[in-house]
């Protein structure tokens, strides 16, 4: 297979980068509880793609988290984490028509499972889990998700259009 | 004309938006008019606004200047600080708070920007103004990884109270209680001895000064656990730094005595 490197990669690369490094360094600073930036990167390419390209596109961002410093306890947690969401919101995707609702839809599903993955180490062993945390996340996801995945999607589409991707 | 105005303001008020076309167009047409006529609209208001929010902005940044400057001084003349070689750092990152993989798990970890090159290594101790802050886990070229204190991971050696009862505290509590509340810690003493609330918790300190400094305070005691005929006693502590709201925090470099001490004869008679 050859790898062929597109502006859209270059771009979805930029957007993945910059989102990591806000999600490290910025949203911490204003509150306990924040949006899950990168995520919403990994839907917007996931419901343009599908449910494979998603995983991989989740994979890559995954690994960024982990090793954005101070990264993750177990490298390779968030790659694995985002890769089954990016696989799960790819699941809404369609090759014609356009919903409002799919990107919400697709949102949810997505910020639901790394929720649940991030839940399952408290769980298995006995400690206090952050229910609270958890739908918090996934209520600020799935609301920001609203507003900027159909952006993305849009703006992705209109460099397809132009021949520029 | 009557017919096609009730039509349009009904469309209107179905549909908001609907008839935007119009107020678009007649806006294009006369909003150039509207600027023309406008009295009083000069260049001399249009640049002593812009000097103004220019100012404003200029005050926001001293004051963050200032802010830091002051909590440098704080860390500088803080107790566990007295006569160590200090590096002074910003915290530049955060364990993310979405709940992928981070804070869910009990991960508090930030990084700092000093790293290898200023002369961190690893396992110093990191003091904020108010206390102890952790220890470096992991060092890059110009950045460190420090596990801070209420993390799942780490365990503190203390002293107690006026009486200095050994102890550990850490982020879990001990079997059989339920979890503490957010932000607070648990300790466990070593030995039977008395804990009262408002005790003062401090480092034991570590062989050579790795990964703890000695009498850096760690937090006070808020409340005792009930007597469940454990063999010593556990409490809860709230820490005196808060890990969300961390910024400036230095690096204790220097870990031996260079001076030495001198000796002292007996005065009984």
């Amino acid at each position: 297979m050859r790898v062929r490197i597109s502006l859209l990669s270059l771009l979805r690369a930029a957007l993945v980068a910059l989102t990591v490094v806000l999600s490290a360094a910025v949203l911490p600073r204003l509150g306990s509880v924040g949006p899950d930036l990168v995520l919403l990167v990994v839907v917007a390419g996931a419901l343009l793609g599908g449910p494979a390209k998603g995983a991989l596109l989740g994979l890559g961002a995954g690994w960024a988290v982990d090793l954005m410093p101070p990264g993750t306890a177990a490298l390779g947690v968030a790659a694995l984490t985002y890769a089954v969401a990016g696989g799960v919101a790819g699941l809404w995707h369609r090759e014609s028509g356009r919903s409002a609702s799919l990107p919400a839809l697709a949102t949810l599903a997505a910020a639901s499972t790394v929720a649940a993955i991030g839940i399952l180490r408290p769980v298995t062993n006995g400690w206090p889990v952050p229910w609270v945390a958890a739908g918090w996340s996934i209520a600020l996801t799935t609301a920001l998700g609203l507003a900027v995945v159909p952006l993305l999607i849009r703006a992705e589409r209109a460099l397809i259009r132009r021949r520029l991707a | 004309m009557v017919v096609a105005t009730v039509f349009v303001m009904g469309l209107d008020l179905a549909q908001p938006g609907s008839t935007s076309f119009l107020r678009t167009g007649a806006a294009a047409a006369f909003g150039p008019l509207e600027r023309a006529v406008t009295v009083g609209r000069d260049d001399e208001v249009t640049r002593l606004t812009r000097d103004r929010d220019e100012l404003l902005r200029q005050r926001a940044q001293d004051a963050e200047a200032v802010r830091q400057a002051r909590e440098v001084t704080s860390v500088l003349a803080s107790p566990g600080a007295k006569g160590a070689k200090l590096l002074a750092a910003r915290v530049v990152a955060f364990t993310p708070g979405s709940s992928t993989t981070g804070s869910s798990s009990g991960e508090r970890r930030v990084t700092i920007d000093v790293g290898y090159r200023d002369g961190v290594t690893k396992d110093l101790t990191v003091i904020a103004g108010a206390g102890l802050v952790g220890r470096v886990s992991a060092v890059a070229a110009w950045t460190s990884d420090v596990l801070v204190v209420g993390d799942r991971d780490l365990t503190v050696g203390v002293r107690v109270g006026t009486g200095g009862g050994y102890g550990s505290v850490s982020a879990t509590a001990p079997i059989g209680l339920a979890p503490r509340p957010a932000g607070r810690l648990s300790l466990t003493m070593l030995e039977l001895g008395a804990v009262a609330v408002g005790d003062t918790v401090t480092t034991l300190g570590s062989v050579g000064g790795r990964p703890f400094m000695p009498d850096i305070s760690v937090g006070t005691v808020v409340s005792l656990d009930p007597d469940r005929g454990q063999l010593t006693s556990t409490a809860v502590v709230q820490p005196v730094v808060d890990a969300a709201k961390l910024d400036v925090v230095a690096v204790i470099l220097s870990t031996r005595r260079s001076v030495p001490r001198a000796p002292a004869t007996g005065s009984a008679k």
